[in-house]
């Protein structure tokens, strides 16, 4: 891979970037979490790749954050800024951790770790993700409600106006470092990793931690990318590719969402997730650690 | 009335900012292959370029030193990218500020200051530390 000429890199990382967004918007995970993996395999090292990476989920975040505006109910920006104070502390910590593993060469550690969410991402696809829509609409006392994130929205499908009253904002902090961490470590937006936690624990509606994660995920990989271009690892030749890629795949993968069989879409990600995701194992030397 | 202003102000940095910084990154794509700069090198060499880690101070004077046009038009627009969630959560600073929510504009300034402080105080300390 390391002779490959650098327009042939460019061409086809064009393509990925462009196919990840797509099916990222199409199936709602973002395409971030296929790039950083996939442009390692170029000869890349892992923390230039994450650089690539997270400049493409801001470019996808940007682009979702100004379709949001115009329809579906608005991110519940007290949330967000909230969780926001948790998810970078954890990012800083994350890329930290990054520069430090390349700079001692022990990139192994973050092809595992790329290994492990890939497949815990294509494992959360197959069951289905969120499935079940856990809503609070009991009124909270206490710390929550002194934190007034309490809130309303119009549910078009339902036609009735929604209120919802979070809950277990210590549990979902804890949980939005965590994402923290392996959004700096990795590259990956952690769209993923917020709902979950906004939903299943904090019992935020879907829609609407759907809209609060996408603020959250745009700041959280400015933190990382900000860390990793004030200390030299965004290199923008790697980068460029990704940019002008992913970010007409996702505007394309969100207009074709009514038009193409969304299953179809999901099982090709979940097999480019399993197929990604084993390779970063056996890169990791999995292979050498079970023997 | 207020909120939907900085909402709408809010939208409109991410059009925009989303739009100059493609524009950026295509311009110095475009010229680098006009000048068949990158072109056919190998990648181990680009990696090699990458691999040279250089500081933000060195990376500003060569953007505006050097004639290197394509690199930094592409870093431009990178650096864009990486300003646009920091803008919008200034935005919502000024959101909560202007709704008089006086917690919430505190803790978001928080948040910003976090991110200010990732790219100009913890970038350089990594990047001085690996020297």
């Amino acid at each position: 891979m390391l002779f490959l000429s650098f327009l042939l890199y460019f061409l086809l990382m064009l393509l990925i970037a462009f196919g990840a967004g797509c099916l990222g918007a199409l199936v709602g995970i973002g395409g971030g979490i296929i790039i950083s993996p996939v442009v390692t395999l170029f000869g890349v090292p892992p923390v230039y790749a994450i650089g690539a990476s997270l400049i493409g989920v801001i470019a996808t975040s940007c682009g979702a954050g100004i379709a949001s505006f115009n329809r579906g109910p608005p991110a519940n920006y007290r949330i967000g800024t909230l969780l926001l104070i948790a998810i970078t502390t954890g990012a800083i910590l994350g890329t930290f951790t990054t520069i430090t593993l390349s700079r001692m060469r022990i990139d192994w550690i973050l092809y595992l770790c790329f290994g492990l969410v890939l497949l815990f991402c294509a494992f959360d696809l197959i069951r289905g993700g969120v499935a079940n829509d856990s809503i609070s609409t009991v009124p909270v006392t206490g710390f929550a409600e002194k934190l007034k994130l309490s809130s309303r929205y119009m549910d078009p499908v339902q036609r009735k106006e929604i209120e919802y009253h979070p809950r277990r904002v210590g549990e979902g902090m804890t949980a939005m470092f965590g994402a923290g961490i392996i959004s700096g470590m990795l590259g990956v937006g952690g769209g993923v990793f917020n709902s979950l936690a906004m939903n299943s624990v904090m019992k935020v509606p879907f829609k609407v931690s759907a809209a609060t994660s996408n603020f959250m995920l745009g700041v959280t990989a400015a933190t990382s990318a900000g860390i990793l271009f004030s200390s030299g690892f965004i290199f923008p030749p790697i980068i460029a590719p990704v940019i002008l890629g992913i970010l007409p795949g996702s505007i394309i993968g969100r207009r074709l969402l009514n038009r193409v069989q969304t299953p179809v879409a999901k099982i090709v990600l979940i097999l480019v997730l399993l197929a990604v995701g084993v390779e970063m194992l056996l890169k990791g030397g999995v292979v050498t650690w079970l023997r | 009335m207020a909120e939907i202003n900085v909402r709408k102000i809010i939208r409109s940095v991410l059009q925009y900012g989303v739009a100059l910084g493609i524009a950026f990154v295509l311009a110095g794509v475009i010229l680098s292959f006009g000048l068949e700069r990158f072109l056919f090198f190998p990648m181990s060499y680009i990696i090699s370029l990458a691999k040279l880690n250089l500081s933000l101070v060195k990376f500003t004077l060569l953007i505006t030193v050097t004639p290197d046009v394509p690199l930094a038009l592409m870093s431009i627009g990178i650096i864009i990218f990486i300003f646009i969630p920091i803008a919008r959560a200034i935005l919502t600073v000024m959101m909560f500020a202007v709704e008089k929510d006086r917690l919430y504009s505190v803790l978001c300034a928080v948040v910003v200051a976090i991110v200010l402080l990732a790219f100009f105080v913890v970038g350089p300390f990594m990047h001085g530390v690996g020297r």
